[in-house]
């Protein structure tokens, strides 16, 4: 069935209109002056300790089943039930938080900030899925995992994106990896969660950016599997790195592959590779040239991106609140802009000296300087590995799930005749 | 042939099936579409309604601020602010109602389509011999092709983003701001000079006791001199030395005059533009304030000069600007007034806008040298037309201000408040005095009143010496012997209290138009009136008229005494009385 354009058209503004209602809008309480008292204002009570508990329980058990579904029941159709649960518990009722994929930055600022302590739940969460992978493959994408769900859930129509344009968006969650470390060792910023497409879906509330981005990426997913999982996601890089050298994962067919090639479009993620015949002497010959080439590149690349991303260090920094209040207050002083703003009034009415600001925001710019440049040649390095992965060569005799990139969803299982030859001896013999 | 029966049989039941997810798609997505604009409707109509950011509210609440016991007024405040937090609330109902509607309707639709989609969906049928024979390493090639190009995408977006960022970069603690002078008058050459408005300290007192007492501006008895001053305006001449300052300003032109005090020569004349942010539409001002009613200032190094449209700069005494910024166009209706003084090597402006309500009131220190922010403080008060002083209390020194409703002190080194009293109400132009250790303030409308300045904090309660309500001035600034504290209205009624206890002395009525603040001068009290009269009184604890001088042209600025001459500006020259050279 094609999808007429005026659905797609009509789902953007549903979802776009959504965002606008749910919008939360705040102002201050009103001046009495009829000396009415106004009631003390109730906070809700934090969650209880309980609910951490309950919530770690949750995402084991929830990877224990993704995994077993995924490797031993081999049922797509159970792990979507599974998904969708996940969806409802993780995303709708735990309002997307906490999450692995946000996890990272409180790791990482735990490491980079000796004051501030992350807490267990958040360590459990960050560590507890990758655990799993190594052992179990992705079986966090396949079915616990919110964001990926909600993906999964609105995909209708799956279009296969061209394994060149794949192989060149795959670098931006190595990008997107990079940066929210950085900003979150610098104590910056936690991006991954501002930028969170589907938490202001979560929680029915959010700004209109938020939500707009959220639909954003539904409407790009109901063509497009998981367009967040495959091409921006953080957390997947480390599960992708872990899952390439995890002792058990998905395979497409239970037992041997008969080349019926019934699975070639099964996968809307791109996973599936395809066999490969041994390459004649002269490729072999060739191969070795491009791999010794590149293997010259790769420190140039590393060492260009990290001169780029040194020079990138000072505007980065403006995500530091410190470092934007400097800026501001000195173009105040220097009479560059007109007025003030909250934030630079609030400073100056600590009595605290500019100067003592201004050596805190070049400090920050030092610190984010050299971070700058370890994240240029982060990226420097991901591509020209990228570029050598993409120039050895490996036979494959069969069709294959890609280790990295397989989001064990159970798609495939379906598509092969040698899986429903054992349901259907499962069938008949019980 | 069972199968094919099946297939035959299924067929229609498949279709009706594919026809009925389609239909309730179809549906689903109509009732989706329906409350979605509902709820777009809502949320574009609460954008206009917004509670918080209600011109409605804000225009009670500045109405409610000049009428504070209005009842009817309090009860329409109430009575708009209930109405649109009702109107608040009920969107917000709406909004959740809709959105948890419109992610059902959502959902529904979601579903169908997929089903539809399944219902449709065609078996896996693969075409051909399979993967041809070179096709993965086609596919790599390209891959790498385009891992090249997103790599260059992103170095190439990092250089844009690290060449086109603008470049604000705050100061080395090592690069400073250069060698700045930082150098000030010392409290004798300030006395011996009248570097503000209304003299050393802006009290309206001159150092010197000696002051021409008779002359005729009409016949040229008595005049030193006298000289046109090109572009005339309310503010007051400021002397230092050999160099008389003023300052003058159209719509459209903005100047600043040096006139040489001993012959009276035009020295220099420079113009005040093409400073970067200068609004290009004047602000709308009231044609007795003009567009350069504040004074000019002086630190003895160079002289600073405000108008009305927010321009402030300083020049050198040789006419050299030094530097010159905007401070946004000022939102007060009248036109901004406020004079500049200094205090040390900072130059201090009172940029007082709006309402209290706005938040858009502060008091800057500028380093005179540079023309840099040396702090700034907001001020919770509305527009005002006053000029703050420099007092120096036993506790340390202070800047006065009044505004309404707070008489506000500040630190003068760091612009810390120290104290402030909610005692004043109105509109206010009067400055406040500095006498017997304790601030003195008078505005129309309002009340006199003695402050000590020892408090901290609130002092609306403790600080409040005594008050007085007679005789209360609407714009000429009040004047305190430290026996005598004298008022005079803008229609010439002259009232003297006791400046220790707030006793009412004496009172007389000249019934004729004053804009010039009263100045005394030894045991005198010099007035001037808007008709160019002066009228000299005795600073005594009973009503006696000493003399009168006729100018012959009318005067709004209050004259400078100094070196027992007095400059007085007319509407259209410059005066000085003294011996001629």
């Amino acid at each position: 069935m094609k999808l007429p354009a005026s659905i797609l058209v009509a789902l953007a503004v549903l979802v776009g209109s959504a965002g606008t209602a749910l919008a939360i809008e705040r102002f201050p309480p009103p001046d009495f002056e009829s000396g009415h008292k106004l009631p003390t204002t109730q906070y809700p009570a934090p969650h209880a300790v309980a609910w951490e508990y309950v919530d770690v329980a949750a995402l084991a058990v929830a990877l224990a089943l993704a995994s077993a579904l995924a490797l031993r029941v081999r049922s797509r159709r159970a792990l979507f039930v599974l998904m969708l649960a996940s969806l409802a518990y993780f995303g709708f009722w735990r309002k997307g938080c906490v999450c692995p994929i946000g996890a990272i930055q409180n790791v990482t600022l735990a490491l980079a900030d000796p004051g501030y302590r992350v807490p267990l739940v958040v360590v459990a969460f960050f560590a507890l899925p990758l655990g799993f992978t190594l052992v179990f493959g992705r079986s966090f994408c396949a079915a616990v995992c919110p964001l990926g769900a909600l993906q999964d859930a609105v995909l209708v129509r799956p279009v296969r994106v061209p394994a060149w344009l794949e192989q060149g968006l795959r670098v931006l969650p190595y990008v997107y990896l990079g940066a929210a470390v950085l900003f979150a060792a610098t104590g910056s910023a936690f991006v991954i969660c501002q930028y969170d497409p589907f938490v202001a879906i979560f929680r029915l509330s959010g700004s209109l950016g938020m939500v707009l981005l959220g639909a954003a990426f539904l409407l790009v997913g109901l063509v497009v599997g998981r367009p967040y999982c495959r091409f921006l996601c953080p957390y997947g890089v480390l599960l992708g790195w872990l899952s390439r050298v995890s002792k058990w994962r998905v395979t497409i067919t239970p037992a041997e592959c008969v080349h019926c090639r019934l699975c070639e479009d099964a996968c809307p993620f791109g996973a599936i590779q395809t066999p490969t015949e041994a390459p004649t002497t002269d490729e072999r010959a060739e191969g070795r040239r491009r791999v010794g080439r590149l293997l010259v590149l790769l420190p140039v690349l590393v060492a260009v991106g990290g001169v780029v991303g040194w020079w990138l260090g000072p505007p980065m920094s403006r995500m530091h609140a410190t470092v934007r209040l400097a800026e501001r207050v000195w173009l105040e002083e220097e009479g560059k802009v007109e007025g003030d703003t909250d934030e630079s009034q609030a400073f100056r009415r600590t009595g605290r000296p500019s100067e003592e600001l201004y050596a805190k925001a070049l400090g920050l710019r030092g610190r984010f300087a050299v971070g700058g440049a370890a994240l240029g040649a982060w990226v420097g390095l991901v591509v020209g590995v990228k570029l050598l992965a993409l120039s050895i060569r490996r036979t494959r005799a069969d069709y294959e799930a890609d280790r990295s990139t397989c989001l064990a969803c159970g798609r495939c299982f379906a598509y092969c005749p040698v899986e429903r030859d054992r349901l259907k001896k499962r069938a008949t013999h019980g | 042939m069972a199968d094919a029966h099946d297939a035959t049989h299924d067929a229609p039941l498949a279709a009706a099936a594919w026809r009925g997810a389609v239909w309730t798609a179809a549906v689903a997505g109509a009732f989706s579409l329906v409350v979605a604009a509902l709820l777009l409707a809502n949320h574009v109509k609460g954008l206009a309604l917004d509670p918080k950011d209600s011109q409605a509210v804000a225009e009670l609440k500045a109405r409610l601020s000049a009428r504070p016991t209005d009842g009817s007024l309090k009860k329409e405040l109430r009575a708009v602010d209930l109405r649109l937090r009702r109107d608040y609330f009920r969107r917000t109902a709406f909004a959740s109602r809709g959105a948890w509607l419109l992610v059902g309707g959502l959902a529904v639709f979601l579903v169908a389509l997929k089903a539809a989609a399944d219902l449709r969906k065609a078996l896996p049928m693969p075409q051909g011999r399979g993967p041809e024979r070179g096709e993965e390493a086609r596919s790599a090639a390209r891959g790498r092709r385009w891992v090249t190009a997103a790599g260059t995408c992103l170095g190439v977006a990092a250089v844009v983003m690290a060449v086109g960022s603008a470049r604000v970069r705050p100061p080395r603690p090592s690069e400073g701001h250069g060698v700045a002078d930082v150098s000030y008058p010392s409290p004798e050459e300030i006395a011996s000079n009248w570097p503000r408005f209304r003299g050393p300290g802006g009290l309206g007192v001159a150092a010197s006791a000696d002051a021409p007492m008779a002359w005729n501006g009409r016949t040229g008895e008595g005049i030193a001199w006298k000289t046109p001053v090109p572009l005339s305006a309310p503010n007051s001449p400021v002397v230092w030395g050999d160099h008389v300052f003023l300052s003058g300003a159209t719509k459209t032109r903005r100047e600043v005059y040096c006139f040489d005090a001993s012959s009276g020569k035009l020295l220099w004349q420079k113009p005040v533009a093409g400073i970067p942010g200068s609004p290009a539409k004047p602000p709308e001002v009231m044609d007795a304030t003009g567009h350069a009613a504040s004074t000019v200032a002086t630190d003895g190094r160079r002289v600073y000069a405000i108008f009305a449209n927010g321009d402030l700069a300083a020049f050198e005494f040789a006419g050299r600007r030094v530097w010159a910024r905007n401070l946004g166009k000022p939102d007060n209706s009248y036109g901004h007034a406020s004079s500049l003084t200094t205090w040390r090597h900072l130059l201090l402006v009172l940029f007082d806008q709006a309402d209290e309500l706005a938040g858009k009131s502060k008091l800057i220190a500028f380093e005179g040298a540079t023309g840099r922010v040396a702090w700034q403080t907001p001020r919770p008060v509305g527009s005002t037309w006053a000029t703050p002083i420099v007092v120096r209390t036993p506790s340390g020194e202070q800047i006065a201000t009044v505004g309404v409703p707070w008489v506000i002190a500040y630190d003068p080194a760091t612009g810390r408040e120290l104290w402030k009293a909610d005692i004043m109400d109105g509109e206010v132009a009067p400055s406040p005095i500095f006498a017997n250790g304790m601030v003195l303030v008078a505005q129309a409308h309002s009340i006199a009143a003695a402050l000590r300045t020892d408090g901290r904090g609130d002092v609306t309660e403790t600080a409040v010496a005594w008050t007085a309500e007679d005789g209360l001035p609407d714009t000429c600034s009040p004047l305190a012997t430290g026996e005598l504290f004298v008022l005079v209205t803008a229609e010439g009624l002259v009232t003297c209290y006791d400046a220790r206890t707030g006793k009412m002395l004496w009172e007389h009525d000249y019934e004729t138009h004053c804009l010039a603040s009263p100045t005394l001068v030894g045991d005198r009290v010099y007035l001037v009136t808007f008709k160019g009269v002066t009228i000299v009184l005795a600073a005594a604890r009973e009503f006696r008229e000493l003399a009168r001088a006729e100018l012959g042209e009318q005067v709004a600025a209050t004259p400078a005494f100094v070196g027992g001459r007095i400059y007085i500006r007319g509407t259209k020259h410059l005066f000085c009385i003294g011996k001629k050279p």
